[in-house]
């Protein structure tokens, strides 16, 4: 569930609109609270210089006799009242409200046209804002005597702004939780709706089996971030199938290469005991099972070679050696077959330096080209081995004539069991494994090898290979 | 009877042609499609022993070919294919007889028999004329109980002659299905043959079974 790319967008979705609604939740109540408190500092200063009107001096006395009137029945009352202290400049104190009982107010100086505020708690234990100023009274009838200094104080408690205060939290917490909540379920729909084609993609693969790998992933409308996906998917699903064809096909194939010579070999063997022989029949019967034996292995051979190449399993043991001999080395046992077939041999031979390479790997890739240009020249054609040096490369030869594949056609021979039509001879060599071995025998050495053919020409296969640093 | 052999692979080529020879028949073979067309339109074989993956023309193209030129030859298909679905294109083409490889030379060569006998519209695996039989199973010859030993020639002439029991077989139908293609026999080896024959079937005073037609040829069966 915490690792769903739901429930990751929706969260952080989510905590963002929260986040965003508590800040703007915060602005509107630190704005209402300010603009409530500098409304009641307004009316607590109002009042402070109302009564501050109210002070007079009489010669060299300051009367604060207005305070006693019953209409200033705030300061008397004991069910919330307001407080008020006025002091002398000397500290006396010159008016005590009684709802002060015996109590003092914070003596906070302000002057009459701004006035000192403080938050306090008030002796009923209240919260509330006092509101000090300093001033010299007016002078009362014409008898005037030295100004005096007098400090008011007015408290009065928060309470209905608090509570004000109080109920703007508790909404704006409400709305700003409303609204997460809506924001969520919005979201939730939103992310889901987003996310469909993921959680499409996600069933589609789900429902991918190796036997079902002609299925392809096919979004509708897919967004532009799941494009590449959908498409390397398809591309890795499209290698796969191939791979798993190429596979059965090579199982088939080989299944199929080995029941004819094995054909073969049972009905030899059925012939020669099907009634008492001379010994001389029983030879040729035996010569024969031999001689199918024998291709049998040069196919297992080279299967057997492809799976070690294929696992990582040849030893590639490189030293110095000629291309040019093992060339004539190779060709010797192929001599005898290239004369029955009536095949004319050229040979162009540069001399070119020695390769650093694995002598025997190199003897079973040149064995096959060679066997397949015996094998596939038409019958009095020619066969062609040529050795060159070119920009620091070796590079061997080997062409016959009598090509039946054109050169597109021939790209193809590399791939295992290829053969150019639906027949084939059944040989053991050429049963479409040889130039396959000799591919990946070839890329083992580092070399490269390459083919070139023109249908009713030449066939050419190309190998070479680096020549050593420093040889040149 | 003559078979051709239609196999690309040579082992099995002439290990089957020397089994089908010493099994009585005349045979030609070929590792060719082109040229096992070319042999199959060119003489009446009893039956055409044919591989499916060939070069040239491929088996099924060369059974096709056949067919729609209304050669009713008999038709065994031996292939390294064993999937069903090639068994049904080639029986669906017109094949008489399907066999899978690997195969055994015994199972290869009672086919062969069963397609010859079919062709002759017999089920019996032993033709029988008179007092003669003719075990084409066991390759064993009897007159009135008593065993005849013929040669490989002499008895593919025999069975020849026993499935056109009481008709006139003429010296080039016996050429045909007795000789095959590459055989430098001359014309008069037919007489030769048919003397040779006679005289190991007709030995001892028994009726007169191999009957000459002066101009025309010969009949086996006991005419009146």
């Amino acid at each position: 569930m915490t690792r769903s790319l739901w429930f990751r967008v929706l969260r952080g979705s989510v905590v963002g609109v929260v986040l965003v609604q508590a800040a703007a939740g915060l602005a509107i109540y630190l704005l209402m609270r300010s603009r409530l408190y500098a409304e009641f500092d307004a009316s607590l200063a109002g009042k402070a210089r109302a009564l501050a009107a109210l002070v007079e001096q009489e010669g060299g006395e300051v009367e604060v006799d207005e305070f006693h009137e019953p209409s200033l029945v705030e300061f008397a009352t004991r069910n919330q009242p307001e407080y008020l202290q006025v002091w002398l400049a000397e500290g006396d104190v010159l008016f005590r409200s009684s709802s002060l009982d015996d109590g003092d107010l914070e003596r906070v100086r302000g002057r009459l046209d701004a006035p000192a505020f403080r938050s306090v708690a008030l002796p009923d234990g209240r919260p509330g804002r006092l509101a000090g100023v300093t001033f010299i009274p007016r002078q009362k009838h014409t008898v005037l005597g030295p100004p005096r200094t007098v400090t008011l104080v007015l408290a009065r408690a928060t309470t209905g702004v608090d509570h004000t205060l109080a109920r703007l939290r508790l909404l704006l917490i409400a709305v700003c939780a409303g609204a997460a909540f809506v924001a969520a379920a919005l979201l939730d729909w939103v992310v889901s709706r987003g996310l469909r084609p993921a959680s499409d993609l996600a069933s589609q693969i789900a429902g991918l089996r190796d036997a079902g790998l002609a299925a392809r992933v096919a979004l509708d409308d897919a967004p532009t971030e799941l494009t590449p996906v959908v498409e390397r998917l398809n591309a890795l699903l499209a290698q796969l199938d191939a791979a798993f064809g190429r596979e059965r096909a090579f199982t088939a194939n080989v299944a199929h290469e080995l029941r004819t010579p094995l054909t073969g070999l049972l009905t030899t063997l059925d012939l020669a005991l099907s009634r008492e022989r001379k010994p001389a029949e029983y030879r040729d019967a035996l010569t024969r099972c031999h001689a199918i034996c024998s291709q049998m292995r040069v196919m297992v051979d080279n299967l057997l070679s492809l799976a070690r190449a294929d696992a990582g399993q040849v030893t590639i043991r490189r030293q110095a050696v000629d291309i040019e001999q093992v060339l004539e080395e190779s060709w010797l046992p192929l001599a005898q077959q290239a004369d029955d077939r009536g095949l004319h041999v050229e040979w162009h031979l540069d001399g070119v330096p020695a390769i650093a390479t694995d002598p025997e790997v190199l003897r079973l890739i040149l064995l096959n080209v060679l066997s397949n240009a015996v094998g596939y020249a038409d019958t009095g054609g020619h066969v062609r081995i040529a050795s060159s040096r070119r920009h620091g490369r070796v590079e061997a030869v080997v062409a016959n004539t009598g090509s039946t594949l054109s050169d597109a056609e021939a790209q193809h021979v590399f791939e295992r069991f290829w053969q150019a039509d639906a027949a084939r001879s059944t040989t053991g060599v050429h049963c479409g494994l040889g130039l396959a071995l000799c591919r990946t025998l070839t890329s083992l050495l580092g070399g490269t090898i390459a083919v070139a053919a023109e249908a009713g020409g030449e066939f050419t296969v190309a190998l070479t290979f680096e020549e050593p640093q420093g040889n040149s | 009877m003559r078979v051709l052999v239609v196999e690309d692979y040579t082992p099995l080529r002439e290990t089957l042609s020397q089994g089908l020879r010493e099994a009585g028949f005349a045979v030609d073979a070929t590792g060719d499609g082109d040229e096992g067309l070319w042999y199959a339109r060119t003489n009446d074989y009893d039956v055409v022993v044919l591989d499916l993956l060939l070069p040239g023309t491929d088996g099924l193209t060369v059974l096709r070919r056949l067919r729609e030129e209304g050669r009713q030859t008999h038709v065994l298909i031996v292939t390294a294919k064993g999937e069903t679905e090639d068994k049904i294109r080639g029986l669906d083409l017109g094949a008489d007889d399907y066999l899978a490889k690997p195969f055994a030379l015994g199972e290869l060569l009672a086919r062969v028999r069963a397609l010859a006998r079919r062709k002759y519209g017999t089920k019996d695996p032993i033709l029988r004329v008179g007092d003669l039989a003719i075990d084409t199973v066991h390759r064993r010859v009897e007159r009135a109980g008593r065993r005849i030993e013929l040669t490989p020639r002499e008895y593919a002439l025999l069975t020849f002659l026993a499935h056109h029991e009481d008709e006139v077989v003429t010296r080039t139908m016996v050429w045909e299905h007795i000789y095959e293609f590459a055989s430098t026999a001359r014309s008069n080896v037919v007489d030769v043959y048919m003397g040779h024959l006679r005289r190991k079937i007709e030995r001892e005073g028994l009726p007169r079974l191999l009957h000459t037609r002066r101009g025309h040829g010969y009949v086996l069966g006991e005419l009146e």
